[in-house]
C-alpha cells in the first residue's frame, strides 16, 4: 500500500512544474493581497472577513484549478496506458483511487493552507490585526465544498473524456467571473464581495461580517453535489468498468 | 549557416500551410475590430481611455491587435514546438539538427510571418484610420506606434513560449504559464511600462506635438524586455533534454561548458545595466504631495550676482538637453552655493573663472515638493568665498521621481521633440534660493520651424545657429517653455485682450467650432458673477492673459501668471463630437479659465485639505454650465457626481479609520491620500458650497458673497495669506455646521 502511495506521489506531485504552479499560487495570492486586500473589499477592514473571504475564494480558484489540472493528466491517454499493466497486478482499482485522491486532494488542501497562512502573515504584519476565528470558518466554508468538488466532478468527467476536466475547469472561470453578480461561483469569493458591496450601499459606513443562510445554502449544495459525485465514480469503479477502460 | 537553412525550411513550411493564412487574417480581423465602438471599450481597460485621435484610431486598434496576435501566434507556436514530441520524432531530430538552432529557425520563422501580417494590416487600414483621423492623420505616427509595440510583442511573444516549452517540454503547462504571464501584466505592481510585454500600455499620445517621450520609453521597455525574452530562452535552451536524460541532469551537464554560460551571463549583465541606466525614472524617495510642505533652508543670501546668462540647447533626436550658465558674482557671503536641479538633469560641472569647485547633491528630505519631482538639491563648494564668473554646466535627459511614476503619471511634462518641445519649471535649468540678482537671460536654441514662448509669451529671436537651430532669447524669472509650431489668436472680451495660441494643425478647428467665442462667454460670466480679472500674480504684474494649447499628454491643464494651459484633448474631433457636449474635456477648458479668478490672478486660498482653489472653480464651473445647459444636465452631471464621490469618500475605509493609513506602505498611502484629498477638493467641498448656496437663498445671495470674497484679493496679496474657509462663512454669516455634508 505504501509503496503504491509513494510511486503515485512520485508521479502525481513530484514533479517541477507542479512546484512551480504552487509558487505561482502563493505569488498570485501575494498580487491579491498587495493590490487588492491592502486597500479593503468594498470599503471594509482589510482584515475584516469580508476583504479576507474574498483572497480565499480569489486563490482558491487558482489552486482549485491547479489541482483539476493535475488531476486531468491521472486521464490522460498515457495513463490510461500504465493503468493496463497496473490494473493486472491484482492490486484494488478502488483502493488504488483513494490513494490518488487523498494525493491530489492533500495538495489542494495544503496549497490552500499556505494561501491561507500567507494571507495571516501578511495582514498581522501590516495591521497586527486577524480575526483568526472567522478566518478559519470561511476557510472551511471555501475550500471543503471545492474539495468535493475536485474530486467528484473531476474524477467523474475525466473518467468520461479529460476533455471533459478542461471544459469543467472553464465553466469555473465562467462562474466566478462573467456570472459575478450571481453569487454561484463555485470558489464562493463573489459573495464577500457583491454581499458586501450590496450592504455598503445600502447602509454606508462600516459593514459587519456577515454569512448569510444562502450562501451557507450554496455552499452546501456544492459539498453534496461534490460527494454525489465521488460515490457515483467509486461505485463505478469495478471489474465492469476495467473491462470497459481496457477497451 | 545550419539556422538560416531551417529557416528556410521552417518558412516555407508556413507558407505552405493553410492554418497560417488562417491566422493571418484572424489576427488582421482582429485589428480591425478594435475601431469599433464596443471593443474600444473593452480596450480602455487594458491600454488608455482618450479622446485622442490617435489613441483612438492608431493605438487601440494595433494594440488589441498585438494582445491577440500574441495568444494567437504563441500558442500556434507551442503546438508547433510539441508536434515533434508528440509525432515521437524528437530523437531522430536530435540526431541531425541542433534542437536550439531548431528553435531559434522556428522563432525568426515566425517572425516573418508575424510581420507580413503587420504589414498586410498597416496597408489594409491606412484609408480608414486617415478617413477617420481626417487633418490629424500623420503617416509617422500611422507607422511608428504599431512597428513599436507589435514586432518587439511578437519577438517577446515567441522567444517566451519557446522558453517555457523547452523547460516543461510539456504542451499545456506552457500555455498555462503562458496565460499566468500574460494576466500578469494587467495585476498590479506588475501594470506598468516596464512589463507590458504584449499588452502595450500607453500613457496619453498627441495628435498635433507628437509624443517623443512615450516612443522612447516603449523603445527602451520592448528592448529590455526582448533582451528579458532572450535570456529567458538561452536559459530555458540549457534543459533541452539530452538523450535519455531528465530537464536536471541535461541542465547539469550544459552548466558545466563555460561557453554555453556566456550567452546568458552577458544578455544578463546588458539587462542589468539597462535598468540601473535607464533614464526615464529616477531613484528619487516616494512621498506623498499632498502632505507637502515647501522646505526651505533657514538661511540667509549666499551671494548675489550682477548677470546670469543661461543657455539651454537640445537633442530633439535622443530628447536630452543641456545646459549652461554663466553667473557674474559680484559679492559672495557664504562658502556655500545652493540650487536645484530638475529630476534626470546632472551637474556636469562647476566653474569659477576657469577653476574647477567640488560640489555635492542629495535628496533633501521633508522637502515633499521637490521630492515628489524628484528634484536634487547641489551644493556647489567656494569656500574662499570668491567673486567671479560661475559656470556651471548641466545635462541629461528630463526623467519623472518614483513619487510621480509610483502615482500613475509615468511620463513628465518635459518633452523634447522634433515637433515639440515643451520643458517644466523644474526643467529650466538650476533654480536659485539663496544667489540672487536680475532675471536671469534665457537663451533657447530651437529648431528653425519653431516659435518658442516662455508661459505663453514669445520669445525675441536672437540668431541662427551653424547647426541649423535659432537662438531665442528671454528675460526669465520662473515658467515653463513652450515650443513648435503655434497660431496666436487675440480673442476680445469687454474688458481685457486673451491670446489664444493653439498648435497650427488645429486652425480649422477653432474656427469651425467658435472657440474664441466660447473663451469669451467663461470670462463674460465670471466678470459678471465674481468679479473683474486682476492682472497681478504672486504679486507679479502679468502683460496679458493668454491661453494655451499643450500636448494631450499632460492630461489637463493649469493657470499660473495669467496663462492658462490646456491638454490638446479639449479641441480632438473625438472631444468636439461627443454628444454630450459641455462634458469632459470641453468643461476642464472652463475651469482652467476660471483658475485666474480663483486662484491665479485672483484669490488665493489657504489648502487645508479641503477648502481650496480648486472648490471654488468647481463651483464656478457647475454654475456656468447650469446657466448654459440648464438645471438638469447640470444636476446629473454635476450634483449627482459630487455626491456619489462624497458618499464614496466616507465609505473608504482608511478615511473612517486615519488610524491604519500610516500603517500601510509609502506608495499605498501617497495614493490613497491623493485620491482623498482629491475627492474632498473636487466634490465635498463645491457640495458644501452649494448647501450654503441654498442657506443663503440662492444664486444671487451667493453671487453676492462670493463677489465680497473675491474683492478682498487685493487684501489678502498685501498680507501675504490667503482666503479660509472661516472668512467665507464670517462673509455669509454662516457656520461650519450648516455646510456639514451628511
Amino acid at each position: 500500500m505504501s509503496k503504491i502511495f509513494k510511486y503515485d506521489l512520485k508521479i502525481i506531485l513530484l514533479k517541477p512544474y507542479v512546484f512551480a504552479m504552487l509558487i505561482v499560487e502563493l505569488i498570485y495570492s501575494y498580487l491579491i493581497l498587495s493590490s487588492e486586500i491592502i486597500l479593503g473589499i468594498s470599503d471594509t477592514a482589510p482584515f475584516s472577513g469580508w476583504s479576507f473571504g474574498a483572497f480565499l475564494g480569489k486563490t482558491t480558484m487558482v489552486s482549485l484549478l491547479v489541482s483539476f489540472f493535475i488531476l486531468s493528466n491521472l486521464y490522460s491517454k498515457r495513463q490510461k496506458q500504465v493503468s493496463i499493466l497496473a490494473d493486472v497486478t491484482g492490486f484494488s482499482i478502488r483502493k488504488r483511487m483513494l490513494i490518488r485522491n487523498v494525493i491530489i486532494g492533500g495538495f489542494f488542501l495544503l496549497s490552500n493552507l499556505l494561501i491561507f497562512v500567507e494571507g495571516c502573515i501578511f495582514l498581522y504584519a501590516i495591521f497586527g490585526k486577524i480575526y483568526i476565528g472567522a478566518y478559519i470558518v470561511e476557510w472551511l466554508l471555501i475550500t471543503i465544498p471545492c474539495l468535493f468538488i475536485l474530486l467528484g466532478a473531476g474524477n467523474l468527467l475525466g473518467r468520461i473524456s479529460p476533455a471533459l476536466v478542461y471544459i469543467f475547469m472553464a465553466v469555473i472561470i465562467v462562474m466566478a467571473v462573467i456570472l459575478r453578480d450571481f453569487g454561484i461561483d463555485i470558489n464562493g469569493a463573489n459573495y464577500f464581495e457583491v454581499v458586501s458591496a450590496a450592504l455598503e450601499s445600502l447602509k454606508g459606513g462600516e459593514t459587519p461580517f456577515t454569512i448569510t443562510p444562502q450562501y451557507l445554502c450554496t455552499r452546501l449544495m456544492y459539498m453534496i453535489f461534490g460527494i454525489v459525485a465521488l460515490i457515483a465514480v467509486s461505485m463505478r469503479v469495478g471489474e465492469k468498468s476495467r473491462i470497459s477502460f481496457e477497451k | 549557416m545550419q539556422t538560416i537553412k531551417l529557416i528556410k525550411v521552417e518558412l516555407r513550411r508556413l507558407l505552405m500551410s493553410r492554418k497560417t493564412y488562417i491566422l493571418m487574417a484572424i489576427n488582421i480581423l482582429i485589428i480591425g475590430m478594435g475601431y469599433i465602438e464596443y471593443t474600444r471599450e473593452i480596450c480602455s481597460y487594458l491600454f488608455l481611455d482618450s479622446g485622442a485621435s490617435t489613441v483612438d484610431n492608431v493605438i487601440v486598434p494595433y494594440a488589441f491587435g498585438t494582445l491577440a496576435g500574441s495568444l494567437i501566434w504563441g500558442i500556434s507556436l507551442l503546438i508547433d514546438s510539441d508536434r515533434i514530441k508528440k509525432n515521437r520524432v524528437k530523437d531522430i531530430m536530435s540526431a541531425f539538427t541542433d534542437e536550439k538552432k531548431l528553435s531559434l529557425a522556428r522563432i525568426l520563422s515566425y517572425s516573418v510571418v508575424t510581420i507580413l501580417t503587420l504589414a498586410i494590416s498597416l496597408i489594409v487600414y491606412m484609408p480608414l484610420c486617415s478617413k477617420r483621423m481626417d487633418y490629424l492623420f500623420d503617416y509617422e505616427s500611422y507607422f511608428v506606434y504599431p512597428v513599436l509595440f507589435y514586432i518587439p510583442g511578437m519577438l517577446i511573444t515567441f522567444f517566451l513560449c519557446e522558453a517555457l516549452y523547452k523547460l516543461s517540454e510539456n504542451l499545456s503547462v506552457s500555455i498555462i504559464m503562458f496565460f499566468v504571464l500574460t494576466a500578469a501584466q494587467i495585476t498590479p505592481p506588475f501594470s506598468n511600462e516596464f512589463f507590458a510585454w504584449n499588452i502595450p500600455i500607453f500613457s496619453n499620445i498627441s495628435d498635433a506635438f507628437g509624443s517623443p517621450a512615450v516612443i522612447r520609453l516603449e523603445f527602451y521597455t520592448r528592448i529590455l524586455l526582448l533582451i528579458t525574452s532572450l535570456l529567458l530562452w538561452e536559459i530555458c535552451c540549457l534543459f533541452i533534454r539530452k538523450y535519455e536524460k531528465g530537464a536536471a541532469q541535461s541542465f547539469l551537464i550544459r552548466i558545466k561548458r563555460p561557453v554555453f554560460l556566456i550567452i546568458p551571463i552577458s544578455l544578463l549583465a546588458i539587462i542589468v545595466v539597462m535598468i540601473i541606466k535607464q533614464p526615464f525614472v529616477r531613484n528619487s524617495p516616494i512621498v506623498s504631495l499632498d502632505d507637502s510642505d515647501f522646505y526651505m533652508l533657514d538661511k540667509d543670501e549666499e551671494a548675489y550676482y550682477a548677470r546670469c546668462k543661461r543657455n539651454l540647447s537640445f537633442n530633439t533626436f535622443l530628447g536630452t538637453m543641456k545646459g549652461e550658465d554663466e553667473i557674474l558674482l559680484s559679492k559672495v557671503e557664504d562658502e556655500d552655493l545652493t540650487f536645484d536641479l530638475g529630476c534626470g538633469l546632472e551637474l556636469k560641472s562647476a566653474t569659477l573663472d576657469g577653476k574647477p569647485l567640488d560640489f555635492t547633491s542629495c535628496y533633501v528630505e521633508n522637502d515633499n515638493i521637490n521630492l515628489y519631482f524628484g528634484i536634487k538639491r547641489y551644493v556647489v563648494k567656494n569656500p574662499e568665498k570668491k567673486t567671479g564668473t560661475l559656470k556651471l554646466t548641466y545635462a541629461g535627459y528630463p526623467a519623472v521621481g518614483r513619487s510621480e511614476f509610483s502615482s500613475g503619471s509615468s511620463i513628465p511634462f518635459t518633452r523634447i521633440g522634433r515637433k515639440s518641445i515643451e520643458l517644466n519649471w523644474d526643467h529650466m535649468g538650476p533654480r536659485y534660493y539663496y544667489i540672487v540678482g536680475p532675471c536671469i537671460s534665457l537663451y533657447v536654441n530651437v529648431p528653425r520651424d519653431h516659435t518658442p514662448l516662455i508661459e505663453a509669451e514669445e520669445m525675441k529671436r536672437e540668431k541662427e545657429n551653424e547647426d541649423g537651430t535659432v537662438c531665442w532669447k528671454a528675460d526669465y524669472v520662473t515658467g515653463n517653455l513652450v515650443s513648435g509650431s503655434y497660431n496666436s489668436d487675440k480673442v476680445s472680451y469687454s474688458k481685457e485682450d486673451v491670446y489664444f495660441k493653439y498648435s497650427s494643425k488645429y486652425a480649422d478647428t477653432v474656427k469651425s467650432n467658435d472657440l474664441d467665442a466660447a473663451i469669451c462667454d467663461v470670462f463674460e460670466y465670471c466678470d459678471k458673477h465674481i468679479g473683474e480679472i486682476d492682472k497681478y500674480s504672486d504679486g507679479i504684474e502679468v502683460p496679458d492673459i493668454k491661453i494655451i494649447q499643450t500636448s494631450a499628454e499632460n492630461g489637463s491643464g493649469y493657470a499660473r501668471y495669467g496663462v492658462v494651459a490646456m491638454s490638446e484633448d479639449f479641441m480632438s474631433p473625438g472631444t468636439l463630437k461627443d454628444s454630450k457636449a459641455g462634458t469632459n474635456m470641453n468643461e476642464t477648458f472652463m475651469h482652467e479659465i476660471i483658475h485666474l479668478y480663483w486662484g491665479d490672478l485672483g484669490l488665493i486660498c489657504d489648502d487645508d485639505g479641503l477648502w481650496s482653489a480648486e472648490g471654488l472653480t468647481v463651483f464656478t464651473t457647475y454654475r456656468i454650465v447650469k446657466e448654459k445647459y440648464g438645471e438638469l444636465y447640470a444636476k446629473k452631471y454635476y450634483v449627482d457626481k459630487w455626491e456619489q464621490d462624497v458618499k464614496y469618500l466616507n465609505n473608504i475605509f482608511y478615511y473612517r479609520h486615519p488610524e491604519y493609513l500610516d500603517k500601510l506602505p509609502d506608495s499605498y498611502r501617497a495614493g490613497i491620500e491623493t485620491s482623498v484629498s482629491s475627492l474632498k477638493k473636487y466634490s465635498l467641498m463645491p457640495l458644501m458650497l452649494l448647501k450654503a448656496e441654498e442657506r443663503l437663498g440662492g444664486e444671487k445671495e451667493m453671487d453676492k458673497v462670493l463677489q465680497e470674497l473675491y474683492s478682498k484679493n487685493i487684501e489678502y496679496q498685501e498680507l501675504g495669506t490667503g482666503c479660509t474657509m472661516q472668512d467665507f462663512l464670517d462673509i455669509a454669516g454662516l457656520t461650519e455646521e450648516d455646510l456639514e455634508i451628511e
